[in-house]
């Protein structure tokens, strides 16, 4: 995404300055952070605690892994990581926003998630731990808003055991050009008013309907993943598309 | 979607949800910390793994090792919540058991506490389950994509309000009640700003 020649990106659909971005996108989680999982609910009309639901299936993890949860959020996977892998594992839930992390920690200790989760404000560009270091990183609905996506994935392999996985839950291409219309005029046009009605915030939520539209597509992040050192690189479609995920090993 | 998603969603939340009104169920639940059980259920495509920690997470997919697990038909799952049922039940050929007999009959006692009818609540997604293995043979059948979606929106809708059920406080949903009531005002000048558009490409 990223045009190297004069460090320019894209915010959305606006072009600005690199170092604008995350200064950019780091306002926008601010100002959604504490109505983000109503919306969330509401805006994937629940759906997307199933798309949740399976990432989780697909991670492999079990008791005593070591799992990063990357732009982790308000830590809806963390939770569910924290309860299986036990007191012999543990969750690192990262994020690059503090307000997010800070929602998230209130949320998960309100649950009785406690003991085996840290919380690090981290950005996905570079990450503060170790090589070598987790069974498995998960990003969901956070690679999109990563600046340089490559570098990113080159810091999560790094970090990664060998015989860990990456799995990356992300909006995508619907598979069909009529679910691609319906989808469209819902992102463009509902989506930024739902955001306006109940979060007060459209201009957040327009850019989130931009930013999907902008993210690589399935074969892509595919080539991507690959690139940096992945291999066995392989994705699913769920609901028509509209969301994939891509799974990734380091071996 | 994978159809177990609903699956394990479904019985995940009506499960918790129990646990959370049942004070004794809760202190049982703490001697299965960190246990694993695989249940497999003859008319559902894959298993269900039981996760046991401060509440029960269910999977459809578990790289580890199960601590116990049995097989077992959908018709036989009531009888589970009586573990004294346990041996007639292997005798009559209804029931498969390995692993760590004790992770099932505490699970068992769990489920007596809870007295949930599960046939009831599962024949909801068998059903959808018989719809999802027919729409895999007839995958351009029109009409059939049409009713597995009426299906499946049924089901998710019905999964959403377990699911927010437990979340939020009692302020927390009158004002999301009046926020869904303006949504509803808006889908409604959508809809009727859709149908003038289609009637406008009809011409
Ligand atoms: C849409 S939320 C997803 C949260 C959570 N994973 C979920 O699925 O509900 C995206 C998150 O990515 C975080 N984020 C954005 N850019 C990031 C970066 N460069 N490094 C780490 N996190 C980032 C944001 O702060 C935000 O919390």
């Amino acid at each position: 995404m990223t045009d190297k020649s004069n460090n320019t990106t894209h915010f959305g659909y606006k072009t600005v300055e690199s170092d604008q971005k995350v200064d950019m996108v780091a306002s926008v989680f601010h100002s959604v952070a504490a109505k983000y999982d109503v919306m969330n609910d509401l805006m994937s009309m629940g759906i997307h605690r199933l798309w949740k639901r399976f990432t989780i299936d697909c991670s492999g993890v079990r008791p005593g892994h070591k799992v990063l949860d990357l732009a982790g959020g308000t830590g809806d996977l963390t939770a569910k990581f924290s309860r299986i892998v036990g007191d012999t594992g543990s969750v690192t839930l990262a994020d690059i926003n503090d307000s997010m992390l800070k929602v998230g920690r209130a949320k998960l200790r309100d649950r009785g998630i406690v003991g085996n989760v840290t919380y690090v404000q981290a950005n996905a560009e570079e990450l503060p731990f170790p090589d070598n270091h987790f069974d498995l990183i998960t990003i969901a609905f956070g690679l999109r808003n990563v600046t340089d996506k490559d570098k990113a994935l080159a810091s999560m392999f790094r970090v990664l055991k060998p015989g860990g996985r990456l799995l990356v839950l992300e909006f995508s291409k619907p598979d069909s050009e009529a679910l691609n219309k319906v989808y469209d005029f819902y992102s463009f046009n509902i989506l930024p008013k739902m955001g306006e009605l109940i979060a007060d915030d459209g201009e957040s939520y327009q850019y989130l309907a931009e930013s999907i539209r902008m993210h690589p597509n399935q074969e892509t992040l595919k080539g991507m993943m690959e690139t940096v050192g992945f291999e066995s690189v392989e994705y699913h479609n769920l609901t028509g598309g509209i969301v994939a995920l891509h799974r990734g090993y380091k071996f | 979607m994978p159809i177990e998603m609903l699956v394990t969603a479904g019985i995940e939340t009506l499960l918790n949800q129990l646990l959370k009104a049942d004070a004794n169920a809760v202190d049982k639940i703490a001697s299965l910390k960190g246990k694993v059980l695989k249940v497999n259920i003859a008319e559902l495509p894959k298993p269900l793994y039981f996760i046991f920690s401060s509440q029960i997470d269910v999977l459809a997919k578990y790289d580890g090792d199960a601590d116990c697990c049995m097989d077992i038909k959908l018709s036989s799952l009531s009888r589970l919540q009586d573990s004294s049922q346990f041996t007639a039940l292997i005798k009559e050929g209804e029931l498969d058991m390995s692993g760590d007999p004790m992770v099932a009959s505490k699970f068992s006692i769990i489920l007596k506490e809870l007295d949930i009818d599960w046939e009831e609540h599962l024949s909801r997604y068998t059903g959808d389950v018989a719809a999802h293995k027919l729409l895999q043979g007839a995958k351009s059948s029109q009409a059939w994509l049409q009713n597995n979606m009426m299906i499946a929106r049924h089901n998710i809708a019905e999964y959403i309000i377990e699911e927010i059920r437990l979340a939020p406080g009692a302020l927390e949903i009158a004002n999301f009640c009046d926020e869904v009531a303006e949504l509803e005002q808006q889908c409604k000048q959508f809809e009727m700003r859709l149908a003038l558009l289609s009637r406008k490409e009809d011409v």
